[in-house]
């Protein structure tokens, strides 16, 4: 909609609430997790596991989309929350028996999943809010560098110090969650208190901050105040995706939540469209699929008289050249960063807002 | 009391000074404008003030204390607003949603409603495009919608980075028309312009400013005398303060 002719500051992104923005992503993700689990025992775990990439895509949506500022260190908040809930919730004994360096407290600790995670999603959004303190001062290539730091300091901590967690060794025995309900109800939730960030007074102003950070400052935005925020809500919604995680595949280890994850989830966030919830969602789908088709190619399949076996590793390559495709062809991912949105849907409420302006025209007599 | 009263200000970016001797009293409710050619470092002693661009050495105190180094986002909360240059509107939000945005810098929340509705009012072309994308209207809608959003804040001192860039004439001059108004109702004003004579007309002061030093301040009668504004824009002659 916007005029070709005019220096352009766009605010790409969801801007006010429109039902079918918020709603038409959370009917596709519970339409699509019932569909997909139905199918067998193995697609619903595979969903499970979907789901929670999705949450960390959501996570890194509501900070990188807003803000622009690209961070590779959410994994960090992950890693956070998949700790905290796993070991929270691991038998008492267990942890007495495999983890012998933990620290006692947590040791004797034992609690049910929903408790475990509002405790993940509290630790995760803390150390995101003290380690943005100091990040969110910086932009552009320095923040990336020190986010991706961060990541590293992280996997190191977990994957060396046995006072609060299991080190180099697998954390196992984490209770798993009985259905894939579970997991939809979580992301559903994330959704929406994504969706309403992003459309908040502070989400606007931190997207004005990335669009022209003079002009919003000078309209009386702090950029940093406004980063540490959308850091923090985003450490928490990292923090929840590693605790799905964990709770998914009933163990959890440190380098679950490393480069790998940092890649598959950053890909899947930029082929949809980093500026929107719905990119969010397509992105994770589309590579989820992608990477599922390609799984099956490479373990061998018979069409008629040829065998297709592709090598392994090839769903890597193929993600990443898919990357690449678009990046150059679509820098503004699948979605072209815009929300959902049928045409259909809206041409009554357009009607009735087009009649509302005509009427405030004639209201005040002038000529528009 | 001046409630602006600038010292001896320097300000650049990095190595490169602009901004060399940068001085200006304004009184409250004043309109005062400056002009000078290109690259004399006009837009940078408003950042200066503005708080967007770090002054290296001198005094700005505005309403008695001094703001010299605070950061822009605050310096709007004290009352002293800039509209950059370019307009800087945000293209895809409607006109209300982008007066709403200039309430980020209200002190008080409270009357937030009120403010929007009273700077309509002095806008009346706003008012009624206040459903539409702020992108879709013309140069001097946009400009007049800049200047509202910062109005929106209420300053006591508002700063505008040449507003009649890029506007056809008759827009300058319906622009500059509601610079009176502003004025009128008690709101300071800095107006940095190219057009001399255009601020000239209005302003009840005029600085010249050339190569980062202010060279003179004409009065509004100074305006009416060719030589004496050609010899302060261009430097021929003597120098006068």
């Amino acid at each position: 909609m916007s005029n070709g002719l005019l220096p352009s500051r766009q605010l790409i992104g969801v801007t006010r609430f429109h039902w079918q923005q918020l709603l038409g992503p959370i009917v596709v993700v519970i339409a699509v997790s019932y569909l997909t689990s139905g199918v067998s025992a193995s697609f619903s775990y595979l969903t499970e596991g979907a789901l929670a990439l999705l949450v960390m895509v959501l996570s890194l949506q509501v900070f990188i989309g807003n803000s622009g500022v690209l961070s590779f260190g959410q994994a960090a908040f992950a890693m956070v929350g998949g700790f905290a809930s796993g070991l929270l919730t691991a038998p008492v004994k267990i942890k007495e028996n495999v983890l012998d360096g933990l620290w006692e407290p947590l040791k004797a600790v034992n609690m049910g999943i929903w408790p475990s995670l509002v405790i993940a999603v509290l630790v995760g959004a803390l150390f995101a809010f003290v380690t943005g303190l100091l990040l969110m001062r910086l932009s552009g290539l320095a923040a990336g560098i020190a986010t991706f730091a961060l990541l590293m300091v992280a996997d190191n901590v977990f994957f060396n110090w046995k006072l609060i967690g299991p080190g180099p060794q697998v954390m196992p025995q984490v209770p798993k969650f009985a259905f894939v309900d579970e997991s939809i109800v979580l992301t559903v939730i994330v959704i929406i208190v994504v969706y309403f960030f992003g459309i908040s007074r502070r989400g606007r102003l931190l997207r004005a901050t990335r669009e022209d950070a003079l002009a919003a400052r000078a309209l009386g935005a702090s950029v940093w105040h406004l980063r540490v925020l959308f850091f923090t809500v985003s450490g928490g919604i990292a923090a929840l995706s590693g605790a799905m995680y964990a709770h998914h595949a009933g163990a959890v280890t440190a380098r679950d939540f490393y480069l790998g994850f940092t890649f598959t989830t950053l890909a899947m966030l930029i082929i949809g469209g980093a500026s929107s919830l719905w990119g969010a969602v397509v992105g994770t789908i589309l590579v989820t699929a992608i990477g599922q088709v390609l799984l099956v190619l490479e373990g061998g399949v018979t069409f008629g008289s040829v065998e297709v076996t592709l090598p392994n590793g090839a769903r890597g390559l193929v993600i990443a050249a898919a990357l690449v495709v678009i990046l150059i062809w679509r820098p503004k991912g699948v979605t072209g960063g815009k929300e959902f949105n049928l045409p259909f849907l809206n041409r009554k409420s357009a009607a009735a807002h087009d009649s509302h302006v005509q009427r405030t025209d004639a209201n005040m007599n002038i000529k528009p | 009391m001046s409630l602006l009263s600038v010292r001896g200000l320097q300000a650049g970016y990095g190595k490169v000074q602009v901004l060399f001797n940068g001085h200006i009293e304004v009184e409250p409710g004043e309109l005062v404008g400056i002009v000078g050619p290109n690259g004399a470092g006009k837009s940078t002693f408003l950042g200066a003030l503005a708080g967007s661009v770090r002054p290296s050495s001198g005094s700005i105190e505005f309403q008695g204390t001094s703001i010299r180094g605070r950061k822009p986002e605050d310096i709007v909360r004290l009352g002293l607003a800039l509209v950059p240059e370019g307009r800087a509107i945000f293209t895809d939000l409607t006109v209300t949603e982008n007066l709403r945005l200039g309430l980020t810098g209200r002190r008080d929340k409270s009357g937030s409603a009120k403010a929007i509705a009273e700077v309509t009012e002095l806008f009346p072309v706003l008012a009624s495009h206040r459903g539409h994308q702020a992108g879709l209207l013309s140069g001097g809608q946009q400009q007049q919608l800049a200047i509202a959003r910062a109005l929106v804040s209420e300053p006591k001192l508002l700063m505008l980075d040449e507003p009649s860039l890029g506007l056809s004439p008759t827009v300058i001059q319906d622009v500059f028309g509601v610079l009176n108004k502003i004025q009128e109702l008690g709101t300071a004003i800095i107006v940095v312009e190219q057009r001399a004579h255009l601020i000239m007309s209005v302003a009840s002061r005029t600085l010249v400013m050339r190569e980062g030093h202010v060279r003179a301040t004409l009065t509004r009668e100074d305006a009416r005398d060719e030589t004496k504004l050609a010899a302060a824009y261009f430097g021929t002659g003597e120098d006068r303060e």
